[in-house]
């Protein structure tokens, strides 16, 4: 059995409309990133990777599984859904037990890995706390713990720090790439933020196609020379907007430090080094995708 | 330990606190709960004892009484049915009355101008009953106000001059077939139909069959079998052929009003395995209450029987036996719609059923025990728990009947699992 998972030409629709078209990917162990807009199909992907959808076409295979394997394949994965919940009435300690109890574990086990987990995720005085007095981190962090409950070698997470502040949010991407030491972690997100700080592997997903796979640094590379900054008066902004793409702006009185993506260079810029939101953006831009810039930065 | 898991899972809450006080509610109104005033008493030939009545087959007694009835209804033109469960009164138009009153004659050698004349005759009167009051008896009610109640009878004086008799001439095969006539000019359900002719056939019941009843009370019944029996009649048609749909559908929708549908069903347990103990927590949610209620049911009499031999596990075998199977088919109903709609619709689809199937049963409680009954009826009243050698003749047919529930839960139950295991798959996805 090997520790990769490939995916070949793969394909899925909703009725009409196509959902993933021809995505073609290898992920090894670690981090992976898998970034694009809402709607781009990363739920999609996930879902079907954690056989939770069926495919129309294509192959997968995930550490040697034909994911059509569904009994064996829920052995290995760990999942994280986008809407995470659990039984509000159920406390901490229960709700885990009773997915561990779902994932085949006995009652010593069940005991001993809890107390990992919750211990892992920082939960364990939060033990007998009801789901629904849980803060949204605490949740998230919850969501880990009980995707880890069977030792899983494949970890799926979607979305997963939507609504989180920024101190949770490092918290729980500090847990992902703990985590990820041992095994798959796909980490499906449209915050560049979350991507940047965990993913050294990554994937570009819109309108259901792959436009990048690789590592972060030849992502950058791409954007290199294509980044500036400049300085302008307020009143020349609106113009500004209509000819560049702009990925940051910052006021100062009436001037604006404007950071903006271009191919050609201009006059009076200066080159900045590429950040990975940048580059995202430009390789969306450069494959064509429809953007909604407007001077307003889409992306967190 | 998964199925303690869905038992707390199912009884933790108010709707399971709910469904418990609406089978307490629900089975005390029908006065179940305590029979401590309901003693066998043993056949005594020196006391005088009403050992009640019986009905049989006996030509004689079932033609006159069932042409009476007939004449009676035939003049006030009102014939009582039940065409689907529900009474009805049928008012039958002229064409019609002409073709029973034919029958009548055809049965009585009346001739049919006779019988119209009296009928012509009961309007009559009826109508100066209403418009004139000649027939109104007014009676002062104690509280200052008065009671005005019509004179009765009407049908009955009528009769009188007619001098109602069957032809000595006319069989009972003859006989049945004609009033088989009327029920179908009825449109069915009347107390004419030849299968329900039977029940004109009162008899006494002998001294000498009282004694043999009572021999299989305490012999085959050992007291506590029959009250066991009223109880589970009662509890299967008040409660348990509709109620354990709640508990079904809660814990079937648990999983998707909690989101967490796809944690779980990410996980490596079996579908058959999750369904079967979700299933079976039902079950025991729902049952566990009616066995309670069925032993403090029948305590009640324990010492009523003083020296007797009782038997002690009646009520646990007619609540697995009996009730069991309602509780079953409801449950599965309930838990398979509701996986393969999302929706609670299994509520409304066995609310309809056991409405139509109580209904259906309403003429006939004392043995409406046919195959597809969803709540089969076993009951005649507060001495239902006489009635050993009734059970005994109908067993075979509850048995048939219970079976044929319990195989067809265990059907919808391996349903579900396949649909659950649809839906972990990514099937069903039209529903979205």
């Amino acid at each position: 059995m090997n520790n990769i998972i490939e995916i070949k030409n793969l394909n899925k629709f909703y009725g009409k409309k196509q959902a993933l078209s021809d995505v073609t990917l290898s992920i090894k162990p670690g981090m992976f990133g898998l970034l694009g807009r809402n709607g781009a199909g990363k739920t999609t992907l996930m879902r079907t990777l954690a056989a939770l959808l069926q495919k129309k076409s294509g192959s997968v295979t995930i550490c040697g599984i034909p994911i059509e394997n569904e009994k064996e394949i829920r052995k290995i994965i760990g999942y994280l859904p986008q809407e995470f919940s659990m039984y509000p009435s159920m406390n901490v300690m229960e709700a885990m037990d009773y997915l561990a109890l779902l994932s085949g574990l006995n009652k010593q086990e069940r005991r001993e890995r809890i107390e990992v987990l919750l211990q892992k995720v920082n939960l364990t005085e939060h033990r007998k706390k009801k789901i629904r007095a849980l803060s949204g981190g605490m949740k998230r962090r919850l969501g880990i713990a009980q995707a880890l409950l069977n030792n899983p070698k494949v970890l799926i997470v979607d979305e997963p720090t939507a609504g989180l502040d920024p101190e949770e949010r490092i918290r729980f991407r500090n847990l992902l790439s703990e985590v990820a030491e041992e095994r798959i972690v796909i980490l499906s997100t449209h915050i560049v933020g979350d991507i940047e700080a965990t993913c050294e592997n990554i994937a570009i997903l819109d309108s259901g196609k792959v436009l990048y796979q690789g590592t972060v640094h030849n992502l950058l590379a791409v954007a290199d020379g294509k980044v500036f900054t400049k300085t302008v008066d307020r009143k020349e902004l609106p113009t500004l907007k209509r000819d560049l793409m702009i990925t940051g702006m910052h006021t100062q009185g009436r001037d604006v430090s404007v950071r903006f993506l271009t191919e050609h260079g201009t006059s009076n810029a200066e080159a900045c080094a590429p950040n990975i939101e940048d580059a995202y953006m430009f390789y969306l831009k450069k494959n064509g995708a429809e953007l909604e810039v407007n001077g307003n930065v889409i992306l967190e | 330990m998964l199925f303690w898991s869905e038992l707390k899972k199912t009884i933790a809450g108010i709707p399971y606190l709910l469904f418990v006080i609406v089978v307490v509610i629900a089975l005390n109104s029908q006065g179940v709960l305590n029979f401590s005033n309901d003693k066998v008493i043993e056949p005594n030939p020196t006391a005088n004892q009403n050992y009640g009545i019986k009905n049989e087959e006996i030509p004689e007694l079932i033609m006159p009484a069932a042409i009476e009835a007939l004449y009676a209804e035939f003049l006030e033109n009102r014939y009582q049915t039940y065409p689907i469960g529900f009474v009805k009164y049928v008012k039958l138009n002229d064409d019609e009355q002409r073709k029973v009153a034919e029958i009548i004659a055809a049965i009585t050698n009346i001739e049919i101008e006779k019988i119209y004349a009296s009928q012509d005759s009961c309007s009559d009167r009826n109508d100066n009953a209403i418009v004139v009051g000649d027939n109104a008896n007014i009676q002062p009610d104690g509280n200052g106000g008065f009671v005005i109640s019509l004179e009765s009878g009407i049908a009955e004086e009528v009769q009188k001059d007619l001098e109602l008799s069957v032809r000595k001439d006319m069989s009972y095969s003859q006989f049945k077939e004609l009033m088989q006539s009327v029920d179908d000019i009825l449109g069915g359900g009347s107390n004419y139909a030849a299968e329900s002719l039977i029940g004109y056939g009162h008899v006494p019941i002998t001294y000498e069959e009282a004694v043999r009843r009572y021999e299989l009370v305490k012999n085959r019944d050992r007291f506590t079998g029959g009250y066991a029996r009223l109880f589970s009649d009662y509890a299967v048609a008040m409660t348990f052929s509709i109620l354990p749909v709640f508990l079904a559908v809660i814990i079937a929708m648990k999983d998707k009003r909690a989101k967490m549908s796809e944690l779980i069903y990410i996980r490596k347990i079996s579908s058959a395995k999750i369904i079967t103990m979700r299933f079976l927590a039902v079950l025991a949610a729902a049952m566990l209450p009616v066995i309670v209620l069925s032993y403090i049911s029948n305590i009640s009499i324990w010492n009523l029987y003083p020296e007797m031999k009782l038997d002690y596990l009646a009520p646990l075998k007619y609540d697995l036996g009996w009730i069991l199977p309602s509780a079953m088919i409801t449950a599965a109903v309930g838990i398979c719609l509701t996986e393969l709609t999302d929706t609670p619709i299994a509520v409304a689809v066995c609310a309809l059923w056991w409405f139509i199937d109580v209904n259906l049963g309403m003429k006939s409680v004392s043995a409406s025990c046919t195959l597809f009954r969803l709540a089969p009826r076993h009951n005649s009243g507060t001495k239902s728990y006489f009635r050993t050698q009734d059970y005994i003749d109908h067993f075979p047919k509850i048995l048939a009947n219970r079976l044929l529930f319990t195989g067809l839960s265990i059907v919808l139950v391996v349903g579900t699992i396949f649909i659950y295991e649809a839906k972990r798959k990514g099937k069903f996805l039209w529903k979205k």
